[in-house]
């Protein structure tokens, strides 16, 4: 009795103890002297009653939990992706195992071997949720596949799409047609991961499925593989009989508020997508441009972003022709859309003559962010022109330089020309008869020696002009009939003349010379004969004999020889102007001849 | 009988005694003061190294990937005993999402979802993640910017009291903003020059900030041929729009041909590197630009004093030759008359 007594006590105080923990520890709260054993004490109180509270069976403890699902996590793979208009950029979403690396299997999402067979089939469909500042339709997004399906049977455990791996290729394609300046930067897109469930409220009322019974060790096999650490509720015999008598109806009722189809967002999934910089450029060249031999030219050339985002672009230079100096335009930076004058240097290379060769320049744009994506563009050059050596000082001063060689060189022939045609006459105070002549002549008298030169003078200017007439007359008619003048026989006829003429010249002056002397000397004699006729006369000569007699004879000379002289004087100019005159007629004849002949012809 | 009467009257007792603390246990009633010792308060913490945002994130450029470590550590007074029965068994969810990104930039962190193993012990757990960031606007150099990450925790119920609490924490995490030049370049009047070897090409260009910071430009010539001379202001500080301060300037560049005595036919490139430099700090540095400049000299070349040479030569050499001719024209002057 007694044994039964303290059996019902100790069960007492087993049950009603959780009650009573509560106040102790509210006690031991307040109570802050309360030493470590107690606290330790009403710590393993407590275990005791959370673990009590814990009851696995029937799953009706207060505290019991179980993740009889287990998460996936859901993700894009990679996590961010370059994009590029036009260029299509493949990702892959679906749930990888942390530790393997590998795609989680279809079953494991759907949510494990023990329950899934409630639905007789899941299905997981993907969804694009275009940004809230998208443009419709710029958005070209390709699911592949586009759901992942599983049936699931209460027979067996080779369930359709059950060991499919979880996950869809993703094909992202921003279409610049939709609007090209959008997106100008990285946006985040999202996907939902839609789940869509039949519910078969029959086969949840209809007991376990037949492979527990069957095919356990599969079963088994099965949620070792998807998780060895998972709860395996089937593996329990007390889970079936329980099932199978109670919960089973329980989970029905259960089931029945929700429909037999049914599907809503499982989850979110976002990937960063990184714009990249479309970068391109167009090159508007000019029209052929024409440059001359060795300039230097600045070529516009016009740069236009069409990219998507403000850009800077660099510049390539390259041409055909090796000895063109080319240099490129400046970096420039362009907002989307402007367009702007670039300037391209130009060296022409060195030549004297070019009458249009063509040479190309080669001009490469490239974006600094992105150096490999090349936009080439050439502009064609015509080189015409003449390029001379020298600047505009340097060629006058050699081209004076140039005439007056020129002139000289003709000159010079003209001269020996007409030095064939006749010899060109001596200066007569330069012959050494004449200078001997004339030499004589200023120590005696220098008046008659002025007039004598003078008149020498005039004589050669006469001859000057007379031999270059001559000779030009002779040049003009040979070139005006076409003979050839034979020079030679006329130049010594004329030389021939010329010296007879000179030499009659000088004998009539000796002759002229010797015929004063002799009347000198007459009178001489005669002036002789008066004075001894004199005698003081005599005397008084003879004291003024050294100064005064000699400058009287000359006095009284000069006179006479002047009226002679000057006789002979004017006729040597009359001849010569009549000569002159003459020959003016004759020029005027010739030229009135030939105006008769050419009116005649 | 009254041996039966007890019998009956033990289990009915017992009954009520067995059923009491049942329901005791597993009890409907949602979490009593008991249950509260029980319930845990997740605090999760996003660990990183500082040093890695010490430098800054270049806009325009690849994304700064900064590893994190989500750490999660329960707080409760029994902790132990939760985690017990939890601990190996579930996996903690933790949803992590930017809460906050600072403009013209972007940011993400992955993974979005965070499965934390609870341990079994009062010991704090981490996960690993990777948040990556991207400035893709102009926005002003050198200056912080922050983000904030969200990081959300469903709570963990038993089947009628709660375990652990759900959790909802926001940390920001500062980065500075790096220095992105960019720079635009405008010939004013040409970059060619033919001139007279004693000439000088003038040649005057503009230049405009687009980056995101005043910037410091060096110009310096590149291999100046042998005999070229050149003049260029070396420093030309430039503001930023960004800023608000002037963003272009206009810069003039003299090149001087050789000057040797003689012909002169000389053509060269003149090359001028223009090298952009953060001014609030040289260490960051954009890529430099080069400019070309095509200058050709033509002409002769005369030192300048040619005219002295000239005078002198009238003096030296004309004067004697006229006065020589003079003296020769007065003996052959036919007795002196003339």
């Amino acid at each position: 009795m007694l044994t039964k007594k303290l059996i019902a006590i100790l069960l007492i105080f087993c049950f009603i103890f959780p009650s009573i923990s509560m106040n102790v520890l509210a006690s031991s709260q307040n109570d802050q002297s309360e030493s470590d054993n107690h606290l330790r004490l009403i710590m393993k109180l407590l275990q005791i009653r959370f673990n009590g509270g814990f009851l696995d069976s029937l799953s009706l403890g207060r505290y019991f939990y179980r993740q009889l699902r287990p998460p996936v996590a859901i993700q894009a793979y990679p996590d961010a992706v370059d994009l590029r208009y036009l260029n299509e950029t493949v990702f892959q979403i679906g749930g990888k195992n942390n530790v393997t690396g590998e795609w989680e299997k279809m079953i494991k999402v759907a949510g494990g071997w023990d329950f899934a067979w409630l639905n007789p089939q899941i299905t997981f469909y993907f969804e694009f949720v275009p940004p809230v500042d998208a443009p419709d339709g710029v958005w070209n997004v390709i699911f592949d596949p586009p759901q992942v399906l599983m049936k699931t049977s209460k027979t067996d455990l080779d369930w359709f799409g059950a060991e499919t791996p979880f996950r869809t290729n993703v094909t992202i394609q921003l279409k610049p047609s939709v609007d090209p300046t959008y997106p100008t930067q990285d946006v985040v897109l999202k996907f939902n991961i839609v789940r869509e469930e039949a519910l078969n409220h029959i086969r949840i009322l209809s007991g376990t499925p037949r492979w527990i019974r069957t095919d356990k060790e599969l079963y088994i096999e099965k949620m070792n593989e998807m998780d060895p650490d998972l709860y395996k509720y089937w593996d329990s015999f007390f889970n079936i009989f329980m099932w199978n008598r109670l919960n089973r109806r329980v989970f029905f009722f259960l089931n029945l508020r929700f429909p037999p189809y049914d599907k809503w967002v499982d989850s979110t999934v976002e990937i960063l997508i990184r714009v990249n910089k479309y970068h391109q450029v167009d090159i508007i060249p000019p029209e052929p441009v024409e440059i001359e031999p060795y300039e230097v030219k600045s070529i516009p050339v016009t740069i236009k972003n069409i990219g998507s985002h403000i850009d800077t672009f660099n510049f390539r230079v390259s041409t055909d022709e090796k000895n063109m100096l080319v240099t490129p335009p400046p970096a420039l930076t362009l907002k989307p859309g402007e367009e702007v004058e670039a300037l391209v240097g130009v060296a022409a290379p060195k030549r004297f003559l070019s009458i249009g060769s063509m040479s190309s320049i080669f001009l490469e744009a490239y974006s600094v962010d992105d150096p490999d994506n090349v936009f080439p563009q050439t502009i064609t050059l015509s080189t015409v022109g003449i390029n001379v050596t020298g600047g505009s000082t340097y060629n006058l001063v050699s081209i004076l330089i140039t005439i007056f060689v020129i002139i000289a060189v003709a000159m010079y022939l003209l001269r020996r020309r007409m030095d064939k045609i006749v010899i060109k006459p001596e200066k007569p105070w330069e012959i050494p008869e004449e200078k001997k002549y004339l030499d004589n002549l200023k120590e005696k008298d220098k008046k008659k020696y002025n007039e004598t030169l003078s008149m020498m003078e005039d004589e050669y200017k006469s001859a000057i002009l007379w031999h270059r007439y001559y000779c030009t007359s002779l040049i003009r008619k040979g070139k005006t009939s076409g003979k050839k003048i034979e020079f030679k026989p006329a130049i010594k006829k004329l030389s021939n003349s010329l010296n007879k003429t000179l030499e009659k010249i000088r004998n009539a002056r000796k002759e002229r010379l010797k015929a004063k002397e002799k009347r000198l000397k007459a009178e001489e004699r005669k002036l002789k004969a008066e004075t001894k006729k004199i005698e003081p006369k005599k005397e008084e000569i003879k004291k003024e004999k050294p100064v005064k007699e000699e400058p009287k004879k000359v006095e009284v000379t000069r006179p006479k020889e002047l009226k002679v002289k000057k006789e002979k004087i004017v006729d040597k100019k009359a001849e010569f102007e009549r000569k002159r005159k003459q020959r003016v007629i004759e020029k005027i004849r010739r030229a009135q001849d030939k105006q008769v002949r050419r009116i005649s012809d | 009988m009254t041996k039966q009467l007890k019998k009956v009257k033990i289990s009915i007792i017992f009954l009520i005694l067995f059923g009491s603390s049942f329901v005791t246990l597993c009890s409907n009633v949602k979490s009593g003061p008991l249950d509260q010792i029980y319930e845990c308060t997740p605090n999760l913490v996003i660990l990183y190294d500082d040093s890695l945002l010490q430098k800054p994130v270049k806009p325009f450029d690849d994304a700064t990937l900064i590893p994190v470590k989500v750490e999660l550590d329960l707080i409760g007074p029994a902790v132990d005993i939760v985690l017990s029965k939890l601990g190996g068994q579930v996996k903690y969810i933790v949803n992590i999402e930017m809460a906050e990104v600072p403009e013209g930039c972007q940011a993400s962190i992955i993974p979005s979802l965070l499965l934390i193993d609870l341990p079994t012990e009062d010991i704090p757990v981490s996960v690993n993640a990777t948040i990556s960031i991207t400035v893709n606007q102009f926005v002003p150099a050198l200056s912080q910017r922050k983000l904030g990450v969200r990081m959300v925790s469903e709570s963990i119920i038993g089947n009628k009291a709660i375990l652990i609490n759900s959790g909802n924490y926001t940390q920001d995490i500062p980065f500075i903003v790096g220095y992105y030049s960019q720079l635009n370049f405008n010939y004013k009047d040409g970059n060619v020059r033919s001139i007279q070897p004693d000439g000088i090409a003038d040649f005057t260009f503009e230049i405009q900030n687009f980056g995101n910071g005043a910037t410091n430009v060096i110009s310096e010539i590149v291999d100046l041929p042998d005999g070229w001379s050149t003049e260029i202001v070396r420093s030309t500080i430039l503001g930023s729009e960004l800023v608000g301060s002037s963003s272009s300037k206009i810069i003039s560049l003299r090149v001087k041909p050789p000057t040797d005595f003689g012909y002169h036919e000389d053509r060269q490139i003149i090359k001028v590197s223009m090298l952009p430099v953060c001014v609030d700090n040289p260490d960051y540095q954009g890529e430099p630009h080069y400019l070309y400049f095509i200058v050709q000299s033509k002409g002769f070349f005369t030192p300048g004093f040619e005219l002295g040479i000239l005078l002198f030569a009238f003096i030296f050499v004309l004067i004697p030759i006229w006065k020589r001719k003079k003296t020769k024209n007065g003996k052959n002057d036919f007795g002196g008359k003339r």
